[in-house]
């Protein structure tokens, strides 16, 4: 499988204050990665570096075979990356005014078809196209910001905490929509603190305190003592 | 008496939307406050003055020049300022003492070139005819520049809510991370709204001989304070929350002026007490369900 995107000696915060420590880091081509980690721990701060709205300190990021670190995020999200933010939406903005958005660069007829791919993949939203995201339920928000990120069919999807805030329920459904896309290989990182997650990955990523403290599969980390006491809460 | 107070409030109150729509753009997708906005108001008038004086230019000529002028100019303005005030610790703070800067250059410019005097326009150039309404007489020029300033909304309004690029703003206004993170250059649509913003203040000072009287360099503070009432009466961030602004400080100045005129400059101070003591978020202001 060749590398999606890649990071080397990656550092990165905001102004002076440094969050993320020297990564390194690879995502392979239709690989689900879940980046676990505590609050704090700089998974927010690293997708938000990956996508560009953060601008790294040094480092480089390689993504579909191009160095982008100086890059701005519109260019990034162009050239197939695309984001979901843990709030996910624009509240103020419909749900189909949502969805347009995260098809911008499309041109208008494959907008067109993309939005009518994601009324049929979500039916509750196309029941509801004018209603304000801001008046959507914590998990109705999170499929519609899943629906705003698919829109501009990107080849490398980051998540950032797609569970938070959400019921069980919901959680469930969150999985078993992010399985679909899984099947679809698109490459997938998940920033996540639930490990219910780890049920999609291919590898598993750690990060602690800004910097990434193991790298490879869920078998590995469940062998890791202070990982699975930390993670799974067993000795 | 009455339905005249009514009816030339409502007409002013169009007036005065458009001279704080621009002033409320850019607030909504910049977070900051353009302390200079009455200047190019100031600048719109004189564009109007001299056109009509030197080439006897229509006003409604002179805007469209000046509409497509001082989008250039924002453009550029945004460019040059915006991007290093982002980079500050505190850019809101910094952008109140920059623009407040700017006012006192462009005045101080405004006076060395126009001089102190005060300069008016032939009220006839907008039309010398009455226009009745509901059995009302009102100046022709009043009807003129309320229409246009109608027309103006609706086309800020469809800009907002019909275009690609409008929607971007309104995504900008509301969550500019968001926004981004969808792909959006927020400077790309910031510098249009500054652009767009400084146009319709611009506009909005064309038709000031006909609304408001006489002009001078140093009429854009007053102008400042009355479009910062009218924004923060309807929602400080919401361009249409502006159209309700406009049309309470319209109607509020058009009932003092006629039956208690010397008291009307006290107008905008007084709604902008009432409104920050009874509902800070302005009358359209909003909250989003959080869960």
């Amino acid at each position: 499988m060749s590398q999606a995107l890649s990071t080397c000696g990656l550092s990165s915060g905001y102004g002076p204050l440094q969050i993320l420590w020297d990564i390194d880091f690879v995502a392979k081509s239709a690989e689900t990665l879940v980046l676990l980690g505590s609050n704090g721990a700089g998974k927010t701060t690293f997708l938000k570096t990956l996508v560009g709205l953060i601008r790294p300190l040094s480092g480089e990021i390689t993504c579909l075979e191009k160095r982008v670190e100086t890059w701005s995020a519109d260019r990034r999200i162009r050239m197939g990356i695309s984001y979901m933010s843990e709030l996910g939406v624009v509240p103020s903005l419909s749900i189909a005014e949502n969805l347009a958005l995260g098809g911008y660069f499309q041109p208008n007829a494959a907008r067109k078809t993309q939005l009518n791919a994601m009324y049929d993949r979500f039916p509750d939203l196309a029941a509801r196209k004018r209603t304000l995201a801001g008046s959507l339920s914590g998990g109705q928000r999170k499929m519609l910001g899943i629906a705003k990120a698919l829109m501009s069919k990107p080849a490398i999807l980051l998540l950032d905490e797609p569970s938070a805030g959400l019921s069980p329920l919901y959680v469930t459904q969150m999985i078993e929509l992010l399985r679909g896309l899984k099947e679809e290989s698109v490459t997938m990182i998940i920033a996540e603190q639930n490990t219910k997650f780890l049920e999609l990955a291919d590898r598993v990523s750690v990060m602690e305190n800004g910097r990434l403290s193991f790298q490879g599969n869920v078998e590995d980390l469940t062998q890791d003592d202070t990982l699975r006491h930390a993670y799974f809460g067993i000795h | 008496m009455v339905a005249y107070t009514i009816l030339s409030g409502l007409l002013f109150g169009l007036y005065f939307s458009l001279m704080a729509i621009g002033l409320n753009l850019i607030f909504g997708v910049m977070r900051m406050v353009n302390l200079a906005h009455g200047d190019f108001i100031m600048l719109g008038a004189f564009a109007a003055f001299f056109a009509y004086t030197l080439w006897n230019m229509n006003p409604l000529v002179t805007m469209l020049v000046v509409f497509f002028l001082f989008i250039i100019l924002g453009g550029a303005l945004y460019y040059l300022v915006v991007p290093r005030l982002l980079r500050a610790h505190d850019p809101e703070m910094l952008s109140l003492i920059l623009f407040f800067g700017l006012s006192q250059i462009i005045q101080a410019l405004a006076v060395i070139a126009f001089g102190n005097n005060q300069r008016s326009i032939d009220y006839t150039a907008l039309g010398s005819g009455t226009v009745y309404l509901f059995g009302q007489g009102f100046e022709e020029s009043w009807v003129v520049v309320a229409s246009v300033s109608l027309l103006a909304i609706i086309l800020v309004s469809i800009y907002l809510y019909v275009t690609k690029l409008g929607v971007a703003t309104r995504a900008v206004m509301s969550h500019r991370e968001e926004a981004a993170s969808a792909g959006i250059s927020v400077h790309r649509v910031s510098a249009y709204a500054m652009g767009i913003g400084l146009a319709l203040a611009a506009i909005a000072g064309v038709f000031s001989p006909f609304m408001i009287g006489s002009i001078d360099p140093t009429m854009g503070t007053d102008l400042t304070t009355t479009s910062f009432a009218i924004i923060i009466i309807g929602s400080l961030g919401n361009p249409i929350g502006t159209i309700v602004g406009g049309m309470i400080y319209g109607l509020s100045l058009m009932y003092m002026e006629s039956y208690q005129p010397s008291w009307s400059s006290l107008v905008p101070y007084l709604l902008l007490f009432i409104i920050l003591l009874l509902k800070p978020s302005g009358l359209l202001g909003r909250r989003m369900r959080n869960a």
